[in-house]
């Protein structure tokens, strides 16, 4: 009884724990801030602020992004790459308001991870100092009244590629990769577009709960217009792997589908998974990195959607498609290189049958879906973005040795051979009997 | 129903088992007993502070008539006989349903019902009202079922060596409709627009400082955290400064299940159950270098569905997020 009277309190949980002192000066940080433990780095890049207006549906609208070392004007922002173990310094230039960089899914020390509320914001200049450690897929982002500024576009892709450097997600061969591929997508809600950056921060209701996007994207290719951008579009050969990594870059849940192949998934989040697995289709929540890895082996042209939901009803906002363009012979599938495999080290407690697709369990309410599915394809979306080639996105040359039509041909002979030598052996069993 | 006395006499380890937050410790009992709770349907009120207007909620209340939602959190060991009685003090019937333990009654207005489960399995488990809409105006709890053996990992596939363990029970509420519900107004179910989101029942600071929900540690310190979404929203979790490793989750991306990630999806009626490390960050330079003015590294923990970050749509950041502490 004394145990019961006793550990009551502390399971109650009203109690608030002391509080911690004040860390850091809330007020954002006017002009240049030294960065604390500052040495040379490896690979410096910058984050220069812009705003811009893309047509869509006939209208203007005001997007937020970071420019590319050339001065485009990118959104997303531009894809910026290192290797595992270099320092990275990112410089932040934030024009005339306060923003932050924070690098998803990379831990460094909290001055360094750009969030407005536990560290400081920036209003001129930072540069974040980080040493990537572990390879994988990440990006960057504004922390600073995120619902909105990242809605706005202040985003682009951020990948660590293993010490050995590119071709190969984690560095070995059971994640090696013939042609790359970024894909964040997500959706706009162009209401959101038309607010000041600071809104809502005063308490008062700016819509940030809300979010009904009326255009889709893949790479800031809207609606149709994903489906022939070259900053969307991958290239690849037979017999080549192609690696997608994939970035789900809105407020809901979205379901990727590989256009009727295979994808292995081999990673998320910057940490390769214990066990790869293999779907032909994934539903995504906001802010998940994955790797797939994809192998067609047949020419062609495959549709690979983005589906993306509504973040209460479950109901579809419509369907963005990206072409994986495939060329060449058929060839035989190769055969798959297992990761080793590390089973998780439990079961799962409890295990009803995952649901297929979103809804709202068993709680209503359901709301109908009013009009037609929005998002797909925009009436009137541009071709393409001005900014028209994001490198982030733009299949380059094969990288690896790729699989030649003689090698095929060879492994395929040696196939051919073993199974003859068993049928020989299996038949001299046959007549010995 | 029970007195007072009985309740705390004849349910022995009730008081030990209930408890409106999620930090939990570790049971130290050897024999199979009985946790009774008593709870009872009720209404109150969540004040929305940055903001000028309040949320009224749906939720339960035990003996000390204290509104909670979500509502009580029962514990309880393998072995034990659970017994839950539920009085509905309001003037429609309530639903009672325990989510992957077969549980589901239906209690008329002024009645009280008992649901009874012996040897209730190892697990984290979602009660609601599953009746019309009252789960997502509040009516909802999470039920904790640990291993009798102290040296058993709290569920399977977690260390052994845990030290503390939180359940967060995550909350989307509509401020409009707890004003409607709370008039006796209808309630359109298409109109469904939350505007304020909670870990356990609290958001913004109050969620970042709270004991039971901010999460404080030395290096290397295992801690689990039990995730239960009643809400019918997707959430996706990102924590800063650590890769969570996925023990145990129950509907959606199983075969994750053994990642570490540093943000996943929570289904609607999910249940996630991650172990954290507090393995010191790893991609700083220098590692572990403190900076200016810091003596502990604070991160936050958050929905990346960033619409939950607010409160009556703004206030960011008010909304269902916390902390996480390497306390150095």
């Amino acid at each position: 009884m004394a145990d019961a009277e006793s550990t009551h309190d502390d399971i109650v949980g009203f109690h608030h724990a002391p509080q911690s002192p004040a860390l850091f000066c809330a007020a954002p940080q006017v002009g240049s801030i030294p960065t604390p433990n500052r040495v040379d780095p490896d690979v410096a890049f910058e984050a220069d602020f812009f705003s811009d207006k893309l047509e869509l549906g006939g209208d203007d609208v005001e997007f937020w992004s970071f420019r590319a070392d050339n001065g485009d004007k990118l959104f997303p922002g531009p894809l910026r790459r290192a290797r595992a173990g270099q320092v990275v310094h990112h410089k932040l230039k934030t024009s005339k308001h306060t923003h932050t960089l924070h690098h998803h899914g990379l831990e460094p020390g909290p001055h360094d991870d750009g969030v407005g509320h536990t560290s400081f914001e920036v209003h001129g200049n930072y540069t974040y100092q980080l040493r990537p450690t572990n390879p994988g897929t990440y990006f960057y982002h504004c922390h600073v009244n995120t619902p909105l500024h990242f809605e706005m576009g202040m985003y682009g892709g951020f990948i660590v590629d293993p010490a050995s450097g590119p071709g190969s997600v984690y560095g070995d061969e059971a994640t090696r990769y013939d042609v790359e591929a970024f894909w964040a997508f997500g959706g706009w809600d162009v209401r959101k577009h038309e607010l000041h950056q600071a809104a809502g921060l005063l308490g008062e209701d700016a819509g940030l709960n809300v979010w009904e996007p009326q255009y889709l994207h893949i790479n800031g290719a809207f609606g149709a217009a994903a489906a022939r951008s070259r900053r969307v579009t991958i290239d690849a050969q037979t017999g080549q792997t192609v690696c997608l990594r994939l970035l789900n870059a809105g407020y809901s849940v979205a379901r990727v589908t590989f256009g009727g192949l295979e994808a292995r998934m081999v990673g998320s989040d910057g940490r390769r998974l214990t066990s790869s697995f293999v779907v032909d289709e994934w539903l995504m929540s906001g802010a998940e990195r994955y790797e797939a890895l994809l192998r067609p082996t047949r020419p062609g042209t495959y549709a690979i959607t983005v589906e993306s939901f509504h973040y209460i009803t479950g109901r579809s906002l419509g369907t963005v498609t990206g072409n994986l363009v495939v060329t060449g012979p058929d060839v035989t599938p190769p055969p798959p290189v297992e990761p080793p495999v590390e089973t998780p080290e439990g079961p799962v407690i409890v295990a009803p049958p995952p649901i297929p697709e979103p809804g709202l369990g068993a709680t209503p309410p359901t709301a109908p879906a009013t009009g037609p599915p929005v998002g797909t394809p925009a009436r009137s979306a541009p071709a393409d973005h001005p900014a028209a080639h994001h490198p982030a996105t733009r299949p380059g040359p094969p990288k690896g040795k790729p699989v030649t039509k003689r090698k095929r041909k060879k492994a395929l002979s040696r196939k051919r051979a073993a199974v003859l030598r068993r049928r020989r052996r299996a038949a001299a069993r046959r007549r010995g009997r | 129903m029970l007195s007072r006395r009985e309740f705390v006499l004849k349910g022995a380890g009730a008081a030990f088992a209930l408890g409106a937050g999620g930090l939990l410790l570790r049971p130290q009992r050897t024999i199979a007993r009985d946790v009774a709770v008593d709870l009872r349907t009720c209404t109150g009120v969540k004040p929305m502070f940055s903001v000028t207007r309040d949320c009224p909620f749906s939720g339960f209340e035990l003996a000390d008539e204290k509104p909670l939602s979500p509502g009580p959190l029962i514990s309880a060991v393998t072995g034990d006989v659970l017994r839950i009685r539920l009085t509905n003090a309001k003037t429609h019937p309530v639903g009672f349903r325990i989510e992957s333990l077969g549980v589901e009654q239906i209690v008329p207005p002024g009645q009280t019902a008992e649901v009874v489960i012996e040897n209730p399995p190892v697990g984290t488990y979602l009660y609601f009202d599953h009746l019309g809409v009252q789960s997502i105006l509040g009516a909802h709890g999470v039920i904790v079922v640990r291993p009798r053996r102290d040296d058993a990992p709290p569920v399977p596939g977690a260390d052994p060596a845990t030290v503390a363990e939180y359940a967060w029970v995550f909350g989307a509420y509509d401020s409009l409709w707890g004003k409607r519900y709370a008039g006796g107004q209808t309630i359109d179910p298409a109109t469904y627009e939350p505007d304020v989101f909670t870990i356990n029942g609290r958001y913004g600071d109050g969620s970042s400082q709270a004991r039971d929900t901010s999460v404080r540690h030395q290096f290397g310190v295992p801690v689990l955290i039990r995730m239960v979404n009643p809400t019918p929203l997707y959430k996706s979790i990102h924590f800063h400064g650590e890769h969570p490793q996925i023990v145990g989750r129950t509907k959606a991306q199983l075969q994750t299940i053994g990642a570490r990630k540093d943000t996943f999806m929570v289904a609607p009626l999910e249940v996630v159950t991650v172990q954290l490390t507090f393995a010191p960050p790893v991609d700083g330079f220098p590692v572990n270098a403190p900076g200016p003015g810091e003596t502990d590294l604070r991160y936050p923990v958050h929905d990346h569905h960033e619409l939950t970050n607010s409160l009556g749509g703004g206030a960011y950041p008010n909304g269902m997020l916390t902390e996480l502490e390497f306390k150095t």
